[in-house]
């Protein structure tokens, strides 16, 4: 019933599915013969779109770490400042990155300067986040265990808190960038440099040819990132070095401690130089945007018709995908975990069909199927759909296959298929972390389908850009308040829910 | 050498910890602390260094005035006052010498803890102090890689780093089991022995506290209800403090 209604919210059509169909497939045939002579412009954009998420991350997270320790409710100069923070900091998280760097264009005009920023802002978010999660967890005892051998406030982050932040940093790092990584090659959608610049050129000039080349590159490079990105970290996890005397690890440790605020200092005036900011150039975008934050805060309620409709298409769209990517993805775990999947081989097959599905941003997804359906919501929703589906399938396989062995052999010792095991004993016995990954998921799709209407594949992101572009702040305004209030109200009742289901 | 005149602790202006508490403590002493949970034992060890403020009374060690120290005064006594908790609090992360070294950060300039400059002197030391608990050979490994009863020789050796006058410790051997605890005992014992140093310890094995400490201090409902010799610490007594 319910589904019957969102599909219709949606503009679900199985006609115009099916009608699309030759369309795809011609769009596929034409993708099948990549233009190769074009991979060295190709080539040159992903290095800049890998620069730039490389950057981003970088600064992100070097931002993250004393905002970190400022604003930490256990251990801050200042209860009041850091709550306040927080307050902010937590509505900023809501407001995804694409409109970041919509609003950052207009502002320091086209470029990848833009983008730099808008991913840094996301990467700060996001570590931040997750460092003050760590700190606020460190129990009383253990600060007060160091303030006890008389150390001061200073000497308590430096030896107390500060060590295990950078062993967690190279974890954060990796993290923010690979979801940086996709988020980069999206900005020049926006025109905020990168690979997406030219994908959208050759999408308007229906140039499929080099859209395939495009993705294809794409493709191997977040492949390449992700396979490089486990293998330093597993190296780095296990690196541990021969120590001969006390003499030499004293010699190590200063030279660390020296080398540490070295390289830090090198890479700050690394990505300043790699930017060639000006100060002009900031002074410029300073004072625009202080203007366009002014004209944004006096909010134009009289716009609420167009927000309402934008955000319960946006909503339609979200529940669409998570429901449509939450039954594939019970059947696709089944083939997908290795401990179920009737074949060694059918599992290695679904998994790599997975990674296809949750490699590319739903957004490029959305505009392959443009070509099929049209654009609109529908687009959007089959696009979120296919990424849901992947990203809920690998980790819901990830559960079935950490299930400890005698739960599915406790089944299966009752003469039950291993399908029927699963879908008796083991699927019920797991429900519970299916549900909380489904959440999780519906968290990220809310956000996902407020930027599918940047090209207009629906939602609330039509209506965003626009106003963008016609730099009607007011309205602005109004619509990023009501996108924020939406995703809080929907991380709350998703928060409250994962609860209920423990 | 500790003096604690009529200690008062409420916390959060509802709960009675600690009421009218006073003790004197000579130099080299070994002293049990005894009464059942919540009875105010690691309170009133958190207010000898002052981790809680007490609403009342007054603590001095040798000639200070505790309470009235300023935070840099403070920093600096707590220097000679060793804290050992019952969760061990090492930075897991950090390799097992890198832990007793900041046994040592009172001994710094700021400069010096910032840049986190350690002479060759605190090194030997923070060595030595590890020898003393027999785990030199684990001195580079990561903290969170060793047994309990290992991290808690760890936390003693940033301890004796500090070169201290007093030890106090909140039930450092709770979640140890026996021969592991008697183990622990033993450094304590011969830290008080070897290095006279001054020792106030929370037990909630009663056992333990007649075997190793010298006197013993009950506490009952924030209260102290008995104050003697080990050998004074009868049936009786232990109904009055237990019931
Ligand atoms: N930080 C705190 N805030 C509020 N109340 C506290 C705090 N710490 C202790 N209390 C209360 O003070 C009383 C004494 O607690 P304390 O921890 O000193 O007891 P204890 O004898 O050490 O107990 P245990 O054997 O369980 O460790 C208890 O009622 C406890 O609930
Ligand atoms: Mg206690």
């Amino acid at each position: 019933m319910l589904l019957i209604f969102i599909g219709y919210r949606v503009e679900f059509s199985l006609g115009r599915m099916l009608a699309g169909l030759p369309g795809m497939a011609d769009l596929f045939r034409r993708m099948a013969h990549p233009n190769f002579s074009y991979m060295g412009e190709v080539f040159e954009k992903i290095a800049e779109t890998v620069e730039i998420a490389i950057l981003s991350s970088l600064t992100g997270v070097m931002l993250a770490i004393p905002v970190a320790l400022l604003t930490s409710e256990n251990i801050s100069p200042n209860l009041y400042l850091s709550k306040i923070l927080n307050a902010v900091f937590a509505f900023f998280r809501t407001i995804p990155s694409l409109i970041w760097a919509a609003i950052l264009v207009s502002i320091f005009s086209i470029g990848k300067f833009p983008g730099m920023i808008a991913l840094s802002i996301i990467a700060f978010l996001m570590s931040l986040k997750l460092f003050r999660e760590y700190i606020e967890s460190i129990n009383e005892n253990q600060l007060n265990s160091t303030r006890s051998v008389g150390a001061s406030s200073l000497e308590v982050l430096r030896y107390c808190v500060l060590p295990n932040m950078m062993g967690m940093a190279v974890s954060v790092f990796f993290i923010v960038f690979e979801t940086n990584i996709r988020s980069a090659t999206v900005l020049g959608l926006v025109g905020a440099g990168g690979i997406g610049q030219i994908m959208w050129r050759d999408l308007n000039h229906l140039r499929y040819d080099n859209l395939a080349t495009i993705i294809l590159m794409l493709f191997a490079t977040i492949l390449l990132i992700d396979a490089l990105s486990f293998m330093v970290r597993k190296f780095l996890q296990e690196y541990s070095p021969k120590i001969r005397s006390l003499e030499h690890y004293r010699k190590r440790k200063i030279l660390k401690s020296m080398l540490l605020p070295l390289i830090f200092a090198g890479l700050v005036v690394g990505i300043i130089n790699s930017l060639n900011i000006t100060l002009e150039r900031m002074a410029v975008g300073f004072r625009q945007g202080s203007q366009i934050v002014f004209r944004m805060l006096q909010v134009d309620f009289s716009y609420y018709p167009r927000l309402f409709e934008g955000i319960f298409e946006s909503l339609m769209i979200a529940v669409f995908a998570t429901v449509v990517g939450g039954f594939f993805a019970i059947i696709f775990s089944f083939f997908a975990a290795y401990n179920l999947a009737p074949g060694k081989l059918v599992s290695v097959g679904m998994k790599g069909l997975i990674n296809v599905m949750r490699t590319f941003p739903p957004i490029i997804m959305a505009i392959i199927f443009f070509r099929g359906v049209g654009p609109g919501p529908l687009a959007g929703a089959l696009a979120l759909s296919i990424y849901t589906t992947g990203v809920l399938t690998k980790m819901y396989s990830e559960v079935l296959e950490n299930m400890p062995e005698n739960v599915r052999d406790s089944v299966l010792v009752t003469g039950a298929t291993r399908l029927e095991a699963y879908r008796h004993g083991i699927f019920p016995q797991t429900f519970a972390n299916f549900v909380s990954l489904l959440l999780y998921r519906m968290e990220s799709n809310i956000r996902n389908s407020a930027i599918l209407g940047i090209i207009g594949a629906g939602g609330i992101g039509t209506a965003l850009t626009m106003n963008i572009n016609w730099r009607n702040w007011e309205r602005v305004g109004l619509l990023l308040l009501g996108v924020s209030i939406m995703i809080i109200l929907i991380d709350r009742l998703s928060n409250y829910l994962r609860h209920k289901v423990k | 050498m500790l003096k604690v005149e009529n200690l008062q602790v409420i916390y959060d202006n509802k709960t009675l910890a600690l009421e009218d508490v006073s003790l004197t403590v000579g130099e080299g002493e070994f002293v049990g602390i005894i009464g059942s949970s919540g009875s105010g034992k690691s309170t009133l060890l958190k207010c000898i260094n002052l981790l809680v403020r007490p609403t009342k009374g007054k603590i001095y060690l040798d000639h200070w005035d505790l309470m009235s120290l300023s935070s840099k005064g403070l920093r600096e006594i707590r220097r000679e006052i060793g804290f050992i908790f019952q969760d061990y609090n090492l930075i897991d992360r950090s390799t097992v010498i890198d832990n007793v070294l900041i046994g040592r950060l009172s001994y710094k300039t700021p400069f010096q803890s910032l840049f986190r400059i350690f002479s060759q002197d605190d090194y030997e030391r923070a060595q030595k102090a590890l020898s003393y608990v027999a785990l030199e050979e684990k001195m580079y490994e990561r903290a969170d890689q060793l047994s309990g009863g290992q991290k808690q020789r760890v936390a003693i050796a940033k301890t004796l780093c500090q070169r201290p006058k007093v030890m106090l410790a909140d039930e450092p051997v709770a979640s140890l089991d026996r021969a592991t605890a008697h183990l622990i005992m033993e450094y304590f014992r011969r830290a008080n022995m070897k290095k006279n140093i001054t020792i106030l310890i929370n037990l909630h094995d009663v056992e333990l506290a007649k075997k190793y400490c010298s006197r013993i201090i009950g506490l009952k409902k924030g209260k102290m209800v008995f104050d003697g010799k080990v050998g004074d610490l009868t049936d009786d007594v232990l109904k009055r403090i237990y019931a």
